[in-house]
């Protein structure tokens, strides 16, 4: 599998895994990821919803309207992508899912807001939505880890 | 004082209110003012409250802003007129109204406040001070009277006398030391218009200013509230009575919110809405098409998809319990709110009332309304429900969705949410104004005040500029509007105007 740019960006924050450590895990799944195969990532993502199948619908409807998106790894790095002032996500779902849903009220107040059939949503929630669209559903029927 | 109707509404005396209208669609101008012994206060909602300080000031974003009065010159003369309209104190601080059960949406900033409206018990001022009015030993009433003319010395500086008529043919005249014009903004200024005997643009019109302005209050029913929380709307919300008063709270934008945004002043109503279903609309949705999305084609969104959003938000968020517990619970618990805008008119020179060539049984030309507004009242819709929007989902309590331009809404609910508006008749704003807006029977604007006479009809003590002894009384005077219902504002400025009319005939 050849290395790309971002996978080697992805590879290096693994390297500094001591303070970004759900990220490391993140990181060092999807690089490793094999192709046609559901990434460990966007496994972790979509994982903190229950109301999967209801994400699947919004996602879906939000993919019609950005198309460009439609693409797992785009979608788990702009999830993923570091912000200021907002720590890196802990290792649990619960923690994680805090984790987006602050990143999504982040989104309201610096007003990244989509619109989905008239919704007003937060980017970020848009794309986990959208994310969970492009798995399988299969995928996103896993056990929850613990949290 | 000269009353064109009686006690009870006279069809022929009613009928000399039909007019024209050559702008935005809007009502009939025949129906919709009454003449009748206490006039609009005969069919008004009671909804009060008093303008915004923000509303009598120069705003830069907002052309033709300002008045010549402030909100704390203005304040003695609201707190007189709260007890005229049966309201209860003057205090409009919410703090001073809010409990334990009446709480305001927990917002992250101050982008957007609560505020609230006391709500008169519709007060009919025709009936209630009637015998008052009746028993004064220094008013006259004279009923089914019609002013047709203001007649001027040649100069037009002083009124001379008034020339009325009645429907049958009476004609007679009425002279005193002092004049107020009170018909209302359309009315006021076809009087003035018509009052040309001296002065060919009509009276206090040397300015080409008596008119123009006309201003309404925009009511948009365009957007939806989906609450991630079981009941976030509190009881504030509702109209309730409190401590003995009877009112209702609504979302504005701050002071603050307006200047950074560049908005005109607004409130938003939050309706409860019994059916999910009711959140959808025809006409357009998602418009796309991309092979990369296996099965989406145009305009393919499930019916469904409020309830889809509100389970996946409700998910995210992880606001509460509700969402699981009542999962397999009927659709109709989920709660959603219908939002009602009423947006403040920009000032708008182009928007005006004319004379008509056709004429009335008493000869009058008839009035003409060419109403128009524009990319300020639309900008102010989209923008305050993005905020809305983005406030609601910043603080974790559902998200808005806002009805594309050219959808209608659906259902017999929101039947008198529906606008009246043919879109043919808007070229220039295309998609504006969206169906769902529409007047709210408030006439303001056509005589404004201000200093300057090129700018305004009336002065600071609503007097005609160069006319030494005519004034005018009512909602035509307002240089802006603000949201609010116009009621409480006219009884103050017209306690303000007879303590200064009782202070000069003294």
């Amino acid at each position: 599998m050849a290395l790309t740019r971002r996978h080697f960006v992805l590879a290096l924050l693994a390297a500094h895994a001591s303070r970004i450590e759900p990220w490391f895990r993140i990181a060092a799944a999807w690089a490793s990821s094999p192709a046609g195969r559901a990434p460990w990532a966007a496994h972790r993502l979509a994982g903190c919803l229950r109301e999967t199948e209801a994400a699947r619908v919004i996602g879906r409807a939000y993919l019609a309207t950005a198309p460009a998106e439609a693409g797992v790894e785009a979608l788990v790095t702009e999830l993923t992508r570091p912000r200021q002032n907002q720590e890196a996500g802990p290792a649990g779902t619960a923690g994680l899912k805090e984790w987006l849903a602050q990143r999504s009220r982040d989104d309201f107040a610096a007003g990244r807001v989509v619109s989905v059939d008239g919704w007003l949503l937060s980017e970020s929630e848009a794309r986990l939505y959208a994310l969970v669209a492009l798995l399988p559903r299969s995928a996103t029927h896993a056990s929850q880890d613990g949290a | 004082m000269l009353e064109s109707g009686g006690f009870d509404l006279d069809v022929a005396t009613q009928a000399l209110t039909k007019g024209q209208n050559v702008g935005f669609q809007y009502y009939d101008l025949g129906l919709i003012r009454p003449r009748i012994f206490g006039g609009s206060s005969s069919h008004w909602t009671g909804v009060c409250r008093p303008l915004d300080a923000i509303d009598f000031e120069h705003r830069d974003w907002v052309a033709h802003s300002g008045w010549p009065l402030s909100r704390a010159q203005l304040d003695p003369y609201y707190a007189r007129a709260q007890p005229l309209c049966q309201l209860g104190p003057y205090d409009y601080d919410l703090t001073n109204w809010e409990t334990l059960t009446t709480q305001a949406l927990p917002f992250a900033s101050r982008r957007l406040l609560t505020a609230f409206s006391q709500i008169s018990p519709l007060t009919r001022f025709g009936q209630l001070y009637r015998e008052e009015i009746g028993g004064a030993s220094n008013i006259r009433v004279l009923l089914y009277g019609n002013l047709v003319e203001i007649e001027t010395t040649p100069n037009a500086r002083e009124v001379l006398r008034l020339h009325a008529a009645c429907i049958g043919g009476r004609r007679f005249t009425i002279r005193a030391r002092a004049y107020i014009l009170a018909a209302g903004a359309i009315e006021n200024a076809r009087l003035l218009l018509a009052s040309d005997r001296h002065s060919p643009a009509g009276l206090g019109n040397a300015y080409d200013v008596v008119g123009r302005y006309f201003g309404e209050h925009l009511t948009v029913s365009g957007a939806f509230f989906l609450a991630s929380r079981d009941d976030p709307v509190t009881d504030l919300y509702k109209s309730q009575r409190q401590f003995g008063v009877n009112r209702y709270a609504y979302l504005v934008p701050s002071a603050e919110t307006q200047q950074t945004e560049r908005l005109l002043n607004m409130r938003t109503s939050l309706h409860g809405v019994a059916q999910l279903t009711a959140l959808r609309w025809s006409g357009p949705g998602i418009q796309a098409a991309d092979d990369l999305v296996e099965g989406l084609r145009r305009g393919e969104v499930p019916e469904d998809l409020p309830e889809h959003l509100w389970r996946a938000i409700t998910d995210l968020d992880s606001i509460s319990m509700y969402a699981y517990l009542t999962f397999l619970e009927p659709k109709k618990k989920i709660p959603a709110f219908l939002l009602t805008s009423h947006i403040e008119q920009a000032p708008n020179p182009e928007s005006r009332v004319t004379l008509s060539d056709e004429r009335d049984e008493l000869g009058m030309r008839r009035a003409k309304l060419d109403w128009r507004f524009g990319d300020l009242e639309k900008h102010t819709f989209r923008r305050g429900m993005e905020i809305l929007a983005e406030e609601v989902g910043r603080a974790g309590l559902g998200r808005v969705r806002v009805v594309p331009e050219g959808a209608h809404l659906e259902g017999p609910e929101f039947q008198h949410a529906r606008g009246q508006f043919d879109r043919s008749q808007v070229p220039d704003h295309s998609g504006w104004p969206p169906p769902g807006v529409r007047g709210s029977y408030h006439h303001l604007g056509t005589t404004r005040m201000a200093s300057d006479p090129r700018n305004g009809v009336v002065d600071a003590n609503c007097r005609v500029h160069g006319v030494a002894n005519l004034y005018v009384a009512g909602s035509s005077v307002f240089p802006t509007v603000g949201y609010t219902n116009p009621t409480l504002t006219i009884i103050a400025l017209s306690l303000r105007l007879a303590d200064h009319v009782k202070a000069l005939l003294a």
